[in-house]
């Protein structure tokens, strides 16, 4: 009876202990056009390309967030897949539950494979968010459309539907930030660097599973930062 | 008195919240493999079988809502669109491919002529938004369903939510076609025992044992892997089959293997609907120019056969025909649709 007892006093203890590390972090995204917040409809002039550029949408998947605290990740379940949407200002902050000492944030940008080939889902990887190619199975993982006289296209706009989860097209992709910030993580974007390096004037549109979609995958997935 | 009534409708929504769903039973014969639908996720249920019913049926997913998907997939037809080589859809556009025969789903990994789709609660989606088919969106199809009584009581007795989402509307259809299975033929009859073969149908059943067994395997008479059917282009269509999905220069020209179950209300054949006779298909298969193209190929075997062995070989395809399957009143037009629509008249 003694030992029952002094068990369940030291569960209770523990679980205390383990609830005291848990704490609610803050997620922020910042969506940035060099070094200022990007804003949809406005015209930003871009030296390397001598012209202005505007951009009308920015949409892209985060999905599988981990959080590394003590060597051990942390899945964060609620975060499964999140649509980020720069339209939508509640869909750049979230909470994230997770240990209080984070060292590493690490999440795909875009779907998995896995999770391209099992049906319909609800919530943000719902069809009618316009996430999703209908002539050809699979999530759009990013999509950046606008518009700049450096296109010689109709009305001059530029789109990039970049998706793809089979073979060679597999464009979703894995990025690990390192953290010295604890309870406010704001992981930020920049969408000048990527428009830039991207080589815009020999591409307008992207609109379908292509070694270009995973080239630019990969070169977004490399202008994600943790906020200092 | 109202306590009693807010007791009573209290009462009513824990039943409803706790109601047992009404499972559907698939079922197909013990000699059929496992299905590749992952039923887990979407556990079959009868109201929603009902409510794919009433979707599939009704051509409000149209744009001009004059299209449904039995325009083209009539359940008279084997869910196919027979005497059309490629189907018409809103304002008499004409499409690429000729309409596949839709039934033992379930069983299938890929779906389209090339496999474009990847799994069939996804399939709905190509056909809604082609804008030579029904040229919708379903974000409207959505918006359009809200605003009618029949779907919004549907979508509640079925989700218990009048809600209508896209995952709760492609589930739906999805569930419908998962119960088109199609296993009473009289080939199933043989293998179950419940009668036997003539000797024409034998020596059918041996040629095609011989000759076509290993693309339209027993027991759903496909692969269902994709198979260059060495049919010169149509320069109409220029279709070039499943190279469009993997940009592969081997997957050119490749199609996906067709089951050759109920053949006679499925006419015409092949992903272009070139053939409008079985004996057409027959004669492409044993035609000089295809013998010394399956020579190229060692994954292939020279079909050879008289003219006797073909007048065979189809009858025992004749016996693939399932006419329960085809006169099945559960698959045919729902009542309820029939009166929404004279109501709107």
């Amino acid at each position: 009876m003694r030992l029952r007892y002094i068990l369940f006093v030291g569960f209770i203890l523990c679980s205390g202990f383990l609830y005291a590390q848990l704490k609610e972090a803050q997620l922020e995204i910042e969506i940035l056009f060099g070094d200022e917040n990007l804003e949809l409809g406005r015209n930003y002039y871009v030296d390397e390309l001598a012209d202005s550029v505007e951009f009308e949408s920015i949409k892209f998947y985060i999905s599988n967030l981990e959080i590394q605290s003590n060597s051990t990740w942390q899945e964060i379940g609620k975060l499964k897949h999140k649509l980020v949407d720069l339209e939508d200002s509640t869909s750049l902050s979230m909470k994230v539950r997770g240990y209080s000492s984070i060292q590493k944030l690490r999440f795909n940008l875009g779907i998995d494979s896995i999770t391209n080939v099992s049906g319909a889902f609800g919530g943000d990887l719902d069809p009618t968010k316009g996430m999703y190619w209908s002539w050809q199975s699979g999530y759009i993982n990013t999509k950046i459309e606008g518009k700049s006289k450096v296109f010689k296209t109709r009305n001059n706009y530029f789109q990039y539907h970049l998706g793809g989860y089979s073979g060679v097209f597999k464009s979703c992709q894995k990025v690990t930030l390192l953290s010295n910030k604890q309870e406010k993580l704001v992981l930020q974007l920049d969408i000048k660097e990527f428009f830039v390096n991207l080589n815009p004037t020999e591409l307008s549109s992207v609109m379908s599973p292509s070694l270009e979609a995973v080239r630019l995958s990969t070169l977004l997935s490399r202008m994600f930062k943790l906020k200092e | 008195m109202s306590r009693r009534l807010a007791t009573l409708i209290f009462i009513l929504l824990i039943f409803m919240a706790f109601r047992e769903a009404k499972i559907y039973q698939l079922e197909y014969p013990n000699y059929f493999p496992k299905p590749e639908y992952n039923f887990r996720n979407n556990p079959l249920d009868s109201s929603k079988v009902e409510l794919g019913r009433l979707l599939f049926f009704d051509p409000i997913l149209s744009k001009d809502n004059s299209i449904s998907c039995a325009s083209c997939h009539s359940p008279y037809n084997a869910f196919a669109h027979t005497d059309h080589d490629l189907s018409h859809g809103i304002y008499d556009q004409i499409g690429t491919r000729n309409a596949p025969a839709l039934f033992n789903l379930a069983w299938q990994k890929t779906f389209m002529w090339d496999g474009a789709i990847n799994h069939l609660d996804m399939q709905a989606l190509a056909p809604i938004s082609d804008s030579t088919e029904m040229g919708e969106t379903i974000v409207h199809v959505i918006e359009k369903l809200s605003q009618k009584k029949l779907y919004k009581e549907s979508f509640f007795l079925t989700y218990q939510d009048s809600i209508i989402t896209g995952e709760k509307l492609l589930k739906a259809l999805s569930q419908f076609q998962l119960s088109l299975v199609s296993s009473n033929s009289k080939y199933d009859r043989v293998r179950k025992q419940e009668t036997e073969f003539t000797k024409q149908e034998t020596k059918g059943y041996h040629l095609f044992q011989q000759h076509c067994n290993s693309c339209h395997a027993e027991p759903l008479f496909s692969n269902y892997q994709f198979s260059k059917n060495e049919l010169p282009l149509d320069s109409g269509l220029n279709d070039f089959g499943r190279f469009k999905v993997t940009q592969q220069e081997e997957d050119r020209f490749k199609f996906k293997v067709p089951t050759l179950r109920n053949l006679s209300f499925t006419f015409p054949y092949m992903h272009d609907g070139r053939f409008k006779k079985l004996n057409k298909v027959l004669n492409h298969y044993t035609s000089e120019s295809i013998k010394a193209q399956f020579k190229k190929d060692p994954k292939k075997k020279v079909i050879e056969l008289s003219e006797d062995e073909k007048v065979d070989l189809i009858s025992f395809l004749l016996t693939l025909n399932d006419k329960s399957f085809v006169f099945n009143s559960k698959h045919q037009f729902p009542k309820v649709l029939l009166e929404e629509m004279k109501g709107i008249k």
